[in-house]
């Protein structure tokens, strides 16, 4: 795309993620032309990385990739992946925003995603889409069901031997592709940006910069749980043992008043049960523990879960257990105040642990869109009982994890609500006229 | 851009990146080296993680690191389970594809 190209749409939809595909098809579906930017390689955001959803136990991929597809597809939807969004303004009614495509180093015009150049490549980085427990190539495909399926270079880690380009077929590798800006106009904006977790609670808590091989985070035992995970089975990272013991500890950051996050992340309780769940599935022997604060199973059919949970053997536990260390044989010592035995400070030993990490915004609008954040710093709305998407920018609306963390279910509703609040505000510009 | 200033563009782009080449060229060197001894090492039989760190003085961590990216890749599978390990094995070269 050449430099200060503009293009226009009637909505801009900022995050590929599961709230803003949702969004982006509902307002396509009606008639309108949609833009969505994301600044990841692929859309599909957290949830196509995910295993399973609670509380039904459905495969997450076979619900996401649908959208994916879906929206890639759409006649109404254009997809700007690798794309960052520099600042957004509204400017003589329209909403003028300037955004950066990140070079691929690879041509979408010509690459049609054969991952010969992955294969042949010969350096080998630690795979983050797969919690970090494989490798990918320097030039990778991010995974099976990408969308767009298409390769990027990892500058950083690229030597630049040039083994990728004797191998394309197309000749799409482009070394020298550079950040190309350009201006989306639109009427509406659906900020949909999503959440990070906590990755730095070790520094934070413990000032420390890991807990352990075996001390993982909620969304690396995703990828242990996935059918296409890194290992294929649920197995211990630090050699490979399949675990006997695994422990959940909840709350690790949330409702935390000295790491400065007062709020519930909402949806690690179910998630643990969950994981805890499939677990049960996969490893039938092993011990299950969920070291909890208070169980918060607030949606539809979430009680009922928790209970099964605990009909099938997974024991919970009423303490907030610190991690004591690690023993030569690679378990984690815990240790916690044993609230409802009475039995004072108690030590255990489990072979993995599963850190509930903190839900943290992933979008700071600051300087970048004029809405303001809360002091949670997720997106400020001003009226959240009646219009829990309306934001404090005219025509710019929110759903999902951007305003606070949520679930899927609340996610995908949230959505909903923001596509028809952008679609009321489309027409009623338009004098009433719908697309 | 024309083939010959392209040429000249990678060329000062690699000079630019020269530190970082250098470094990488170095990972992966000692990449394909660990690649080499682990192969050479299941060559003789399957080996859990564990015995492969074992074998070659590398963290388990590691071993098993590399083994579930040369599984990914194509070059080893998972055979029996020793114990509370799994084992992996090479994938036998097909002899039609050589």
């Amino acid at each position: 795309m050449p430099n200060g190209d503009t293009q226009k749409f009637d909505s801009l939809v900022l995050g590929g993620g599961i709230a803003g595909l949702a969004a982006a098809l509902d307002l396509a579906d009606a008639g309108y032309r949609v833009a969505v930017v994301e600044q990841d390689a692929t859309i599909g955001g957290k949830m196509i990385r995910l295993s399973k959803v609670f509380p039904t136990l459905d495969c997450a991929s076979c619900i996401t990739t649908p959208k994916m597809a879906a929206a890639a597809h759409h006649p109404n939807v254009t997809l700007f992946t690798m794309c960052r969004l520099e600042d957004a303004q509204r400017v003589d009614g329209q909403v003028r925003a300037r955004v950066t495509q990140m070079p691929r180093y690879v041509d979408p015009a010509k690459c049609i995603g054969c991952r010969q150049c992955e294969y042949e490549c010969p350096v080998m980085v630690p795979d983050q889409e797969q919690g970090g427990f494989t490798a990918r190539k320097a030039i990778y495909i991010p995974f099976s069901n990408a969308i767009p399926q298409l390769a990027l270079i990892d500058r950083e880690h690229c030597m630049m031997c040039g083994k990728c380009s004797q191998v394309c077929p197309t000749g799409a590798v482009d070394q020298l592709q550079t950040e190309q800006e350009f201006i989306i106009e639109a009427d509406t904006m659906v900020l949909s940006t999503g959440f990070e977790l906590m990755e730095d609670f070790p520094q934070r808590a413990y000032g420390s910069p890991g807990l352990g091989d075996n001390v993982i985070s909620s969304l690396q035992m995703e990828r242990l749980l996935a059918p296409h995970g890194p290992y294929m089975r649920a197995l211990r990272p630090g050699d490979g043992k399949e675990p006997e013991s695994i422990a959940f500890i909840q709350c690790a950051g949330s409702r935390d008043l000295q790491l400065g996050k007062p709020y519930c992340s909402r949806v690690c309780c179910m998630y643990a049960i969950k994981q805890a769940m499939l677990l049960s599935g996969a490893l039938p022997l092993a011990d299950l523990t969920i070291y909890y604060m208070d169980i918060r199973a607030f949606g539809k059919n979430y009680e009922q879960f928790y209970n099964n949970a605990k009909a099938m053997g997974v024991e919970f536990v009423k303490a907030k257990p610190i991690i004591a260390g690690n023993n030569p044989g690679g378990s984690v010592v815990l240790r916690y105040e044993d609230q409802e035995g009475g039995s004072g400070a108690v030590s255990r030993e489990h072979d993995l642990v599963v850190l509930s990490l903190a839900m943290l915004p992933a979008f700071a609008p600051e300087e970048i869109v004029p809405v303001s954040a809360a002091s949670d710093g997720f997106i400020t709305v001003p009226q959240p009982k009646l219009a829990p998407t309306l934001t404090e920018m005219e025509g710019v609306f929110t759903c999902g994890a951007a305003a606070g963390p949520k679930d899927i279910v609340d996610s995908i509703a949230e959505a909903g609500a923001a596509a028809m609040g952008a679609a009321k505000y489309l027409a009623a510009q338009r004098g009433g006229q719908a697309a | 851009m024309q083939a010959e200033q392209r040429k000249e563009a990678l060329k000062r782009l690699k000079q630019e990146r020269k530190e970082a080449i250098k470094a990488n060229a170095a990972t992966a060197k000692q990449q394909k080296k660990d690649l080499g001894r682990i192969k050479e090492r299941l060559a003789q039989g399957p080996a859990t993680p564990l015995e492969v760190a074992q074998d070659l003085g590398m963290p388990p961590k590691e071993a098993l690191w590399y083994l579930a990216a040369m599984r990914k890749y194509g070059m080893v599978m998972e055979a029996a389970k020793s114990g509370d390990y799994f084992t992996y094995e090479l994938v036998p070269q097909d002899p039609a594809a050589c």
